[in-house]
Formats: structure tokens, sequence, C-alpha cells
């Protein structure tokens, strides 16, 4: 295995966690994160040679929010399982309950709001950075981004549990 | 809730404990080839339909064969040649003198799963070797020098484990610049053992191009990446007997095509060198590194 299919094993192999770990951010769900982790991946094998290097992380970044927007719009409806399931998933409680809020209440943002403040706020991307991701303007993500914030503040005061407290 | 605040709280949920991954390397080369051969299979099934839609069309419209009633114009105006003609197709390799077809040992296009020796520890060899040889070689077939638009040379590369050099140069043709593209890597075992274990690397199902010089060196052209019209690429992978790899990639595009995103904006849907001018580039790129 040399050449294409050696090169993307090795992009594999050092991307695939964290690709897997935004997604998870996104959809609040480790199976659906490998299933959009997974469908990333593949896309970008099937344009992996016409990916330059010096922008193959930004383009697996916006594959993998596009796959993962794509899913919410269709509603699952077509939902295939591609990868096996964890035998043993993290046990849902496993963190402290304000991660539990805040998770909650990040899942109850618009799949789009959500999708920007994940790359701003988990995967640390600019503004400009997002807006390339997502195909639109600065101006758009900023209002994304503040919209986002309040609905997850509502969401998450509405828990009883003030975000504020972590030290902001 | 400000921006700290909200980082810090995101954050949080990227440090969760998580499951083992379950996706393997295998899953995806699987899908993606299958997704590869899908898109290879729907730009062939549309230049057929356009094909046979042209077809009936001039069979339905041949003077005095319509059927009764229905009136067709005529003229005795000749239509240019360049509307049914179109670009000459660049999906399949011709054959070249002094290259041998080969045929690909493995089934379904899945490339061999070939267990090679390690890499050797070996540096590759430094730009300033590389990049007069590569530049001259390609000013020997195009007439010009070709203007040198992306040097890299990587000790550690996240596209490769190991030391990878890459160079990109632009060649104008018609629509704008094409791209002649240079990879410098290293592999394990013989030539000759590389060179059979890559015939699929590129996930076709058509079989590579093979010519071998006195040196031992080998010399592998791929068919086009064609599906992908606007723009095309067709790869040449040099393999040497000091272990170091040299791919020379023909590209559709340039710079100016490729979005931040790593997308691609358009291109001249045709490749900036034939298949014979990419072989001579590749013999006078080792020539130049010898």
């Amino acid at each position: 295995m040399r050449g294409r299919d050696q090169e993307f094993a090795d992009f594999f192999s050092a991307r695939f966690e964290g690709a897997r770990r935004i997604a998870y951010a996104m959809c609040g769900s480790w199976p659906d994160a490998e299933e959009i982790a997974q469908t990333a991946f593949v896309k970008l094998y099937a344009r992996w040679t016409k990916v330059r290097i010096e922008t193959v992380d930004a383009y697996l970044r916006t594959v993998l929010t596009r796959v993962f927007l794509d899913t919410k719009r269709r509603g699952r409806a077509k939902e295939q399982v591609v990868a096996d399931l964890p035998d043993t998933a993290a046990p849902p409680d496993a963190g402290p309950a304000e991660r539990m809020a805040l998770r909650s209440a990040l899942l109850s943002v618009p799949p789009g709001q959500r999708a920007v403040l994940v790359l701003r706020f988990v995967a640390d991307l600019s503004v400009e950075q997002v807006a390339e991701t997502l195909g639109c303007s600065a101006g758009t993500v900023k209002s994304q981004t503040a919209r986002g914030l309040t609905a997850l503040r509502a969401a998450y005061t509405k828990g009883d549990v003030n975000v504020e407290v972590r030290g902001a | 809730m400000n921006d700290d605040a909200a980082r810090q709280a995101l954050h949080t949920l990227v440090d969760e404990p998580a499951p083992p991954v379950t996706t393997t390397l295998d899953q995806v080369l699987r899908r993606g080839r299958r997704r590869v051969l899908a898109q290879r299979a729907g730009a062939v099934a549309g230049v057929m339909a356009v094909v046979a839609a042209i077809g009936v069309s001039a069979v339905l419209l041949r003077p005095g064969d319509q059927p009764d009633g229905l009136q067709v114009a005529t003229s005795t105006t000749t239509a240019p040649s360049s509307t049914v003609t179109g670009p000459p197709s660049t999906a399949t390799l011709q054959p070249l003198d002094g290259w041998q077809a080969m045929r690909l040992p493995t089934v379904g296009c899945d490339p061999a799963h070939v267990q090679l020796p390690p890499e050797p520890q070996i540096a590759i060899l430094s730009r300033d070797i590389v990049e007069p040889a590569f530049v001259n070689a390609i000013s020997d077939v195009t007439g010009s020098a070709p203007a040198v638009t992306m040097a890299e040379w990587r000790e550690n590369s996240p596209k490769q484990v190991g030391p990878r050099g890459y160079l990109a140069t632009e060649i104008p043709m018609a629509g704008g610049n094409g791209q002649v593209q240079l990879e410098v890597i290293r592999f394990g075992g013989t030539p000759r053992e590389i060179a059979d274990a890559s015939l699929a690397t590129y996930g076709n199902c058509e079989p590579p191009l093979r010519h071998e010089l006195a040196d031992g060196t080998i010399l592998q052209m791929y068919p086009t990446n064609g599906w992908d019209t606007p723009a095309p690429t067709r790869p040449l992978q040099i393999y040497r007997p000091d272990n170091r790899m040299y791919i020379v990639t023909a590209a559709g595009y340039s710079q100016a095509d490729v979005t931040e995103s790593g997308g691609m904006s358009g291109g001249r849907g045709a490749l900036p060198l034939d298949q014979q001018e990419l072989a001579q580039v590749a013999v006078d790129l080792v020539t130049g590194l010898n």
C-alpha cells in the first residue's frame, strides 16, 4: 500500500480521533459522531489526490461539518449503520452535572448555530476560518455565534445551572 | 455567557471520556473506493447519455428521412467540428512507445496489500538538488521555464510518515494555468516490489504503463483521475534504486482554482502535458538527478 493509500492511512491515524470528537460536540452522540467522522473520511479519500497538504485539515473540517448538517437536514430518515457500535460506551453520567447540563443545552441549539459554536469554541477557529468552512460570510458567522450563544445561555440557565460561575 | 466562558465551557465537552474508536482504516478505504468507482461510473454514464442523445438526434433529424408530417429545416451550412468533437478523452491511457501496459493482479480494483520492507532511514534529496532538475525537465519539454508556485520540504509530513518534499509549478494552457507537481518521498523494498505493489494505488480499475531505465529506475504512469473533469490529474511514479520515490503529476488546475478550504473552484478541463510529454519530463528528471 503506497502512494495515495499510504498517505491517507497516515492522515487517518493522526486525525480520525480529533474529527470524531468535533463531530461528537456537534451531535452529542458517540455512535453518530463515529458515523459522521467515518463518512467525512470516506469523502476525503475520494478527493485525496486533489486536496493540498496545506489545506487538508481545513477541507476535513468542511466535509465533517457538511456531513453533520446534511444528517440533520435529512432527519436521519435514511440512517444507515456503517460502523460497529462500541461494546462499552462511556457512561452517560460520566461527567459532572454541569457538563451534562451544558451538553444538553448545546444540543437544544439549532444545528447550524451549533456547528458555528463548535467550530468557533471547540475547534478554536477564527471567524474567517469558520466562514470559509461553512461557505458563508464573516458577518453571518458573527450573527450565528451571537444567536447560538443566546440560545445556549437560555437553555443552560433553564437547567438551573449558570455557566458564568466557570470563571468568566 | 461571553466568548471566553463559552470557549471554556464547550471545551469540556471534548475532554469527556470517549468510547473506543470502532472505525478501521479498511472500512474507510473500502467505502472510499466504492465512492470513487461510483463517481467514475456516474461520469461515464453522463458521457454515454450525451453521446446517445446526439446519436438519436442525428438519426431523427437526418434530412429526407423524417416521418410524414415532420418538417425539418435543412441548411447548407456545415456545423463547426468543435461542436461535436469536444475535448479529447483523458480517462484512458494510450499505448506509449517503450512503455509496457501492465495488468492488475487484484480483484475489484483493490490495491494489492503487499507487505514491503520498512523504509530505510535515509533523507530525501534536498530542494537545492531536486528543484533545478525538475524545472529543467519541464523546460526541456515545454520550451519555457515554469513558475514555481509552491515548495515545501519537511522532515515529518502529516501526509507521510517521514520526510516529504513537494513542488508545484505552473505552466500556461488554454483558459489559464495548469500545474506540474512533484512529490518526493522514500519507500521500502526494491523498485520492482514497490511498482508491483502500487499497480492500483490510485483506486483506478485501469492498469498503469511501466517503463524501466538502464539504472534500475522504474517509471509507472497512471490513468487520469478523469471523473472530475474540470480539474483532472495524471500521476507518474518514479521508483529509484536508492529507495527514493518521485511522483510527477500533471494537473488541469492552478493554485488560483484551489479554495482556502481545499476545494476546487474550477479548472482547465484538460491536462497541461500529454502522455508523451509527462513521460519525457519524468525521464529528464531522473537524468537531472543523477
